[in-house]
C-alpha cells in the first residue's frame, strides 16, 4: 500500500459528500462559527482539487487550530468536558484536517475520524430513523474505503462507483450475523466514567411543582411521554391514571413535592397473591431527566435501582437520561395506607396561615352540612357541576387568591385548577387531601396493540384519605368534563377551536384522514418495536434471555467462555499472521502452483523458468482439444499476476482468485479424462 | 503498431534469412533507444543486419570500419586549417550521424574505442574542448569478432555494459543457407528494404512503452534473476544496476512489441540472454562445456513462481 500516493479523484468526492452527511444531523447543535467554518473547508478543498486554491500553508492552519481550540473553550470550556464540546471538536478537527488531506494516508486518517463522527452521532439520537441513516453514511464510508483501496480498470467511472457501492453493501451484510451476535452477547458494562449530559435534554413532562398553568402549558405538546403494552387485555380509559407525583406543600399559589418525606415503602398493604385484581405491562419511557417513573395504583415492580416510595410513586435512583424500560404490576383494588400516621395527616392537612378566605369559607358551611367525610367529599365535587364550570386549555391568569379567583369569579380552569381546588377544600374540611400529576388516557396503536401517552394526557387529580378505605382517588375533572376521562384529551382538545389552531396540533388535523393516521400509527408501532427490542437491550433483558438460551446455572459461565474464546481467536489470528509472514505465502502463486505441481512426476512437469504462458502452451500441444480452456487460464493468470496492480492480500482479488481456482479444478478434471481416453 | 513490427520483420527477414528471433531482439533494442553490439565470426550477416535495421527506420546512415590503426580523430572529426578563410574549420567525422555502424569495433585500440564512450552515453561529443551535440535519435550498431580470434582488442567492460544488447547471429539453418546459395549473386537485395517507421516513431515507441505495466510479481521475478547472477559463484561479478534496469527497459519495449501492456516473464526470458551475457563474467570457463551459456543457465535456475 502506497500511503504517500496521491488521493484518487473519486476517492475525494467520497468522502467529501460523506463529511457533508456527517455533519448534517449536527447542524442544529452546530454554533455558527462552526458552520461557517464547515462552509469554507469544503468549499476550499473542492476549490484545491479544481485548482483554483492552494493547501493553506503552515501559518494558515496554525491560527485556523488555535481559533477553533479558542472558540470550543470560549464556548464550552465552562462546563468542563462536556459532550456537546467534545462532538463540536472533532466536527472542527474532521474540518480542518480536510485542507490537510493531501496524500492517501491523510484520506484514511479522515476516513477513521467519519466513523468516529458517526458513533458521536448516536449520542444524540438513537431513533430507527437515525439508526438507517447512520447505516447509509457508513455504507458511503466503506465505498469510500474501497473506492481507494480498487484499482481502476478504466472503465465507466460511474459504473465503477456503482460496483464500489455494491461491494460495500456486501461487506456490511456480512458484518450483520457478527454484529448480532455482538449485540446479544457483549456484556453490557455501565460507563466506567460519567459525562454531563447534552444540553439538549432538558427536563420534560410533569415536573414536581404545579402552579396554574403549568399543565395546560405541557398539555399542549404532541410529543410522546411513554408507550405502554399491556399482558393481557386494555383496561377502560376510566383506569388508565398513570400516576407520576403526589404533591403535598401549597404555598398559596403552588403545590410541590415534598422530598423531605420520602423514602421507601416499608410495608405492603397487599399481598403479592393472585387473587388480587392485577394488570401486567410494561413501559418504555421517553428521556425525562427526573427520577420518578408512572404506574397505575398501587404499582409493584422488580428491577434492580427501582423503588416504590411511601406515597405509591416508583422511584429511580438516577435520573432517566435515556429511553427507559420497565416491567410493572400494579394491584387496582388495593386499599393504600389504612392507617394514617399523625405526621402524615398533618402533612395532608397543611394550609398556608392565609389567602383565599371565601373559599376557605366555603369549606366550612359544607363541613357544617355534612357531617361524613365522603358525603363531603361527594358534594364538593357535585358543586363543579351543578355551578357553571368550564374545562379549557386557555384559563385567564389569576395572580393572586388564586383557588379563590377561580372558584367563584372565572369559574374557567384546567386540570390543575380543580385538582388544586378541591384539595384546598378539602384540606379546609379536615379532610386529608393531596395533589396527584401525571397522565391519564391514551391513544391505542392497534398495529402492534400498545398505548401511546402523549405529553397532551397530562393531567392532575386528587386523593383524599377517608377512614376505613384509606387514600381514595377522586378526580374533580371527571365531574366537569366527563369526556375528557372517556374519549380522552384529544377528543376534548378537537372540540376547542383554539387548540386547532395551535401549530402544536397540526397532529390532531392529520388524524382527520384515516390513512394518514394509520401510517403516524404504524410508523409509531416500527418505533415503539425499535425501542423495545434494540433499545431496551439492557443488562437485565441480556441476562434473562442468555439465562433462557442456556439455562440460568450456566449463565454465570459465559464472561469466562467469552475472554477465552476472544483470547483463542486473537491468538489464532496472531500465529496465523505471523505463520503468514514467515512463509511469506501468496495465495495467486499458491494457486497456480497446485495446478502445475499436480503434474510433476509426469512428462508433463513444470521446469522452473516455465511461466504460466509458456507451459499452458506446452500443456496444449499435448492436448489440443483442451487449447482454448488452456488459453484462457494462462490469460487469467497472467492478467492477474502481471496486469492488475492489487496485491494479492488484497481483498478485492479474492473473488477473481476463487474463480481461477474453480477454473483450474475444472481444467486438471478435463485434462485428467482427455488422457485417459487417449491410453 | 503490429503491423508496423510485421511489416519491418518482414523486410529485414527478406535481407537477413531466419534469423527472425534475432531480428526482432535487434528492433527492440533500437525501439529501446538502446545501442546494439552484434557478435560473431565474419561473413555471419552482421554488416547485412545493421544496415537493414538503418534502412527499416529511415535514419541517416554512417559506417566506419575498425582497425587497429584507426584513430579518434577518424571517428568524431578534426579541425583543419584552411587558408582561404584564415581560420580552423571543424570537419565532422562520421560519429555526426542517426545510426553509427561501428564494423568489427573490437579490431581498434582501447584508445579509438573509448572515443565512443562518450558519444554513446551522452549522446554529444567534446573535441578540442568543444561540445557538440549529435543529432537524435543517435544509435550505435557495433559488430565485434569473438574475441578469441586474432587481432582483436576485447572491449572493456565499461563499453560493453553501454550495449543494451549483444546478439549472436549463428549459421543459418540448412533451409535458410539453400536460400542464400541459390541467390549468391544477388547481394543488391538489401537496396529492396523500404523505410517502415516515420521519423517521429521511435520517440512514440519510447514513450508507449514507459507505461507498459510492470507487476510486483514481475519485479520479484527480475530480482530473483538479478539475485542469481549475483549470489552464485559461478560469475566473478553480477548484473549491476544499469543492467537490471537495462533488462526493464527491453522488456516493456518486447512487451508492447507483442501488443501487450504489460510485461509477463517469457518476454523477460526473451531478452534476458542478449541483455545479460555480455554484462556477466562467468568465473571460468568449465562452466561453458556444458553447452548452455550462463544466462540460459540463469533462467533455467530461477523458478517463475517463488515457492
Amino acid at each position: 500500500m502506497v500511503v504517500n500516493a496521491v488521493i484518487p479523484r473519486t476517492a475525494l468526492i467520497w468522502i467529501l459528500s460523506v463529511m457533508v452527511l456527517l455533519i448534517l444531523p449536527h447542524l442544529t447543535r452546530m454554533p455558527v462559527w462552526l458552520i461557517v467554518l464547515a462552509g469554507v473547508c469544503l468549499t476550499w478543498r473542492w476549490l484545491i482539487y479544481i485548482g483554483r486554491a492552494n493547501y493553506p500553508g503552515r501559518a494558515v492552519r496554525a491560527v485556523a487550530l488555535f481559533a477553533v481550540a479558542t472558540a470550543t473553550i470560549v464556548q464550552y470550556g465552562g462546563e468542563g468536558l462536556s459532550i456537546d464540546g467534545t462532538v463540536i471538536l472533532l466536527i472542527s478537527g474532521c474540518l480542518l484536517k480536510l485542507l490537510e488531506m493531501r496524500y492517501r494516508r491523510d484520506i484514511y486518517i479522515v476516513n477513521t475520524l467519519a466513523f468516529l463522527l458517526l458513533m458521536a452521532g448516536f449520542i444524540y439520537s438513537q431513533s430507527i430513523l437515525s439508526g438507517a441513516y447512520n447505516l447509509m453514511v457508513a455504507l458511503l464510508i466503506l465505498a469510500s474505503l474501497i473506492s481507494l483501496n480498487r484499482a481502476p480498470d478504466f472503465t465507466d467511472g460511474r459504473i465503477e462507483q456503482l460496483r464500489n457501492l455494491r461491494l460495500a453493501g456486501i461487506l456490511m451484510l456480512q458484518a450483520l450475523p457478527l454484529m448480532l451476535i455482538l449485540f446479544v452477547t457483549v456484556p453490557r458494562i455501565s460507563p466506567l466514567w460519567s459525562v454531563t449530559q447534552p444540553s439538549t435534554a432538558s427536563a420534560t413532562g410533569v415536573s414536581d411543582r404545579m402552579s396554574p398553568g403549568e399543565i395546560s402549558e405541557l398539555a399542549r405538546s404532541t410529543e410522546i411521554a411513554f408507550r405502554v403494552k399491556f399482558t393481557g387485555n386494555i383496561p377502560s380509559p376510566q383506569q388508565l391514571y398513570w400516576r407520576g407525583l403526589v404533591l403535598e406543600d401549597f404555598d398559596g399559589s403552588t403545590w410541590s413535592r415534598n422530598y423531605f418525606t420520602i423514602g421507601p415503602r416499608q410495608d405492603r398493604d397487599y399481598q403479592s397473591d393472585s387473587s388480587q385484581a392485577a394488570l401486567d405491562y410494561s413501559i418504555i419511557m421517553e428521556p425525562t431527566q427526573q427520577n420518578w417513573l408512572y404506574a397505575i395504583n398501587v404499582p409493584d415492580v422488580n428491577q434492580p435501582g427501582v423503588f416504590l416510595d411511601n406515597y405509591n410513586v416508583l422511584n429511580v435512583s438516577r435520573p432517566v437520561v435515556q429511553r427507559f424500560r420497565y416491567d410493572v404490576r400494579s394491584y387496582t383494588d388495593v386499599p393504600s395506607d389504612l392507617i394514617l400516621g399523625q405526621r402524615a395527616r398533618n402533612r395532608a392537612l397543611r394550609l398556608p396561615e392565609d389567602g383565599n378566605p371565601r373559599a376557605r369559607e366555603l369549606a366550612q358551611q359544607m363541613r357544617a352540612q355534612y357531617s361524613d367525610d365522603r358525603q363531603l367529599a361527594n358534594a364538593m365535587l357535585s358543586r363543579f357541576r351543578t355551578e357553571q364550570y368550564f374545562y379549557t386549555l386557555y384559563p385567564p391568569l389569576m395572580p393572586d387568591n388564586s383557588i379563590d379567583d377561580f372558584l367563584f369569579d372565572s369559574q374557567q380552569g384546567f386540570c390543575e385548577h380543580y385538582a388544586g381546588a378541591l384539595t384546598f377544600m378539602l384540606r379546609a374540611a379536615g379532610i386529608p387531601a393531596r395533589v396527584v400529576v401525571g397522565y391519564q388516557g391514551a391513544e391505542h396503536n392497534r398495529f402492534e396493540d400498545y398505548l401511546i401517552v402523549y405529553q397532551y394526557n397530562a393531567h392532575a387529580w386528587v386523593e383524599a384519605w377517608f377512614e376505613g378505605v384509606g387514600w381514595q382517588q377522586l378526580d374533580p375533572t371527571a365531574w366537569v368534563a366527563p369526556d375528557r376521562i372517556e374519549q380522552g384529551a384529544e377528543m376534548l382538545m378537537r372540540q376547542n377551536e383554539q387548540t386547532l389552531q395551535d401549530p402544536a396540533f397540526a397532529m390532531l388535523l392529520l388524524m382527520d384522514r384515516p390513512w394518514l393516521n394509520a401510517l403516524r400509527l404504524r410508523m409509531d408501532s416500527l418505533e415503539y418495536s425499535w425501542n423495545r427490542w434494540v433499545l431496551s437491550y439492557d443488562e437485565t433483558t441480556q441476562l434473562a434471555f442468555l439465562e433462557s438460551l442456556v439455562g440460568a446455572s450456566r449463565v454465570k459461565w459465559l464472561p469466562a467462555i467469552m475472554v477465552v474464546m476472544l483470547v483463542l481467536i486473537l491468538a489464532a489470528v496472531v500465529a496465523g499472521s505471523m505463520f503468514k509472514n514467515r512463509r511469506r505465502h501468496d495465495p495467486v502463486v499458491d494457486t497456480c502452483l497446485q495446478f502445475m505441481n499436480s503434474f510433476s512426476g509426469t512428462k508433463l512437469a513444470r521446469v522452473p523458468r516455465e511461466g504460466a504462458y509458456t507451459f499452458f502452451q506446452r500443456l496444449a500441444q499435448n492436448n489440443p482439444e483442451c487449447r482454448d480452456e488452456l488459453d484462457a487460464c494462462a490469460r487469467d493468470i497472467n492478467q492477474m499476476m502481471y496486469r492488475s496492480s492489487m496485491d494479492s492480500h488484497n481483498v478485492l482479488i479474492k473473488n477473481e482468485l476463487r474463480a481461477l481456482s474453480t477454473r483450474l479444478k475444472r481444467l486438471s478434471r478435463q485434462l485428467a479424462r482427455a488422457n485417459k481416453q487417449s491410453s | 503498431m503490429q503491423a508496423k513490427i510485421d511489416q519491418a520483420l518482414a523486410e529485414i527477414g527478406s535481407v537477413v534469412l531466419g534469423k527472425d528471433q534475432q531480428i526482432r531482439l535487434a528492433l527492440c533494442c533500437l525501439l529501446s533507444g538502446g545501442h546494439l553490439l552484434i557478435e560473431d565470426l565474419p561473413g555471419m550477416g552482421k554488416t547485412t543486419l545493421a544496415h537493414s535495421l538503418a534502412k527499416v527506420f529511415g535514419l541517416a546512415f554512417r559506417r566506419v570500419q575498425f582497425t587497429s590503426d584507426l584513430l579518434p580523430a577518424d571517428i568524431l572529426g578534426v579541425s583543419v586549417y584552411e587558408t582561404a578563410t584564415g581560420s580552423f574549420v571543424f570537419h565532422e567525422g562520421p560519429v555526426f550521424c542517426q545510426l553509427l555502424l561501428a564494423d568489427e569495433i573490437n579490431r581498434a585500440t582501447p584508445k579509438t574505442q573509448s572515443a565512443l564512450l562518450e558519444a554513446m552515453e551522452e549522446a554529444q561529443v567534446t573535441i578540442e574542448g568543444q561540445t557538440r551535440v549529435l543529432p537524435t535519435p543517435f544509435f550505435v550498431i557495433a559488430t565485434q569478432n569473438p574475441v578469441s580470434l586474432a587481432g582483436t582488442y576485447p572491449l572493456p567492460e565499461s563499453q560493453s555494459d553501454r550495449f543494451l544488447m549483444r546478439l549472436t547471429l549463428g549459421y543459418p539453418d540448412p533451409a535458410a543457407e539453400r536460400i542464400l546459395l541459390e541467390r549468391a549473386e544477388q547481394r543488391s537485395s538489401l537496396i529492396n528494404v523500404r523505410q517502415c517507421f516515420e521519423a517521429a516513431a521511435l520517440a512514440e515507441w519510447r514513450a508507449l512503452a514507459t507505461s507498459v505495466k510492470c507487476s510486483a510479481y514481475l519485479l520479484d521475478y527480475v530480482q530473483r534473476l538479478i539475485a542469481c547472477t549475483r549470489d552464485n559463484e559461478r560469475f566473478l561479478a553480477g548484473l549491476s544496476p544499469r543492467g537490471g534496469i537495462a533488462l526493464i527497459r527491453a522488456a516493456k519495449t518486447f512487451a508492447l512489441m507483442s501488443g501487450r501492456d504489460h510485461v509477463i516473464p517469457e518476454d523477460v526470458q526473451a531478452i534476458f540472454p542478449s541483455v545479460a551475457e555480455h554484462r556477466l563474467q562467468a568465473r571460468s570457463a568449465n562452466h561453458r562445456q556444458s553447452g548452455e551459456t550462463a544466462s540460459q543457465w540463469i533462467l533455467n535456475t530461477v523458478d517463475v513462481f517463488s515457492a
